[in-house]
């Protein structure tokens, strides 16, 4: 399952969706909003997507990754708009029989993610704003 | 034949809108567009070298070939997550 979403993403529900007695590992990937970054005091984020293809990229990386590591479940969700300082703006559910393989699949899914599926996020401080995946201010 | 070219993030505010609507000779390409875009869109140029581009939101090369009414997108460098 991909969403990308304005709303809060509220975790327990989605373990509840995820849990299946095939599997024998349920392993969560948040991803979170920091309140600084290369020494700047982050006030909040935000986060814009090209999101029909966002949505294309992350299937991709999905139906792959339950492919080569026998996935029984696989939630994807990222958050755009406005998100406040400590919120989640990723989430990921991978359950699978045994653990290697969800902790392999997570690896790859983020690292993927954030080469290829076009979300952008820009940090606001007291004093300004910036796009992070600049030259100036790598991701 | 027509094309919209869409627009994200830096280059989006750069620009100051989200969207180009704009006609090119049959059998143009990426580049071609490129070059179109670098004449006619101030600021335009300035960082586009290091962006990749997706036509129909499927990553292509510069040479690929564009078709009438194609959606050809921008990416800036990603930072999701």
């Amino acid at each position: 399952m991909i969403v990308i979403t304005e709303n809060i993403i509220n975790i327990q529900e989605h373990i509840n969706e995820s849990n299946d007695s095939s599997s024998g590992s349920l392993l969560i990937f948040c991803g979170t909003t920091r309140d600084n970054n290369l020494g700047k005091s982050v006030d909040y984020l935000e986060y814009e997507s090209y999101i029909d293809m966002a949505k294309l990229k992350l299937k991709e990386i999905a139906d792959f990754s339950i492919s080569k590591w026998g996935l029984n479940n696989l939630k994807i969700i990222h958050r755009i708009g406005k998100i406040e300082i400590s919120e989640i703006s990723l989430l990921i559910i991978a359950s699978s029989p045994h653990r290697n393989e969800s902790f392999r699949a997570i690896e790859y899914i983020v690292s993927e993610l954030k080469k290829s599926v076009p979300i952008w996020k820009k940090e606001y401080y007291s004093d300004g704003e910036s796009w992070i995946g600049s030259p100036d201010n790598p991701n | 034949m027509k094309i919209t070219v869409k627009l994200f993030g830096p280059h989006k505010e750069k620009l100051n809108k989200d969207s180009i609507f704009l006609s090119l000779s049959d059998n143009s390409n990426i580049f071609d567009l490129i070059c179109n875009l670098n004449q006619n869109e101030p600021g335009f140029k300035d960082n586009v070298k290091s962006y990749a581009v997706a036509v129909n939101l499927i990553y292509q090369d510069k040479d690929f070939i564009l078709n009438d009414g194609d959606e050809v997108a921008f990416i800036p460098p990603v930072s999701g997550g």
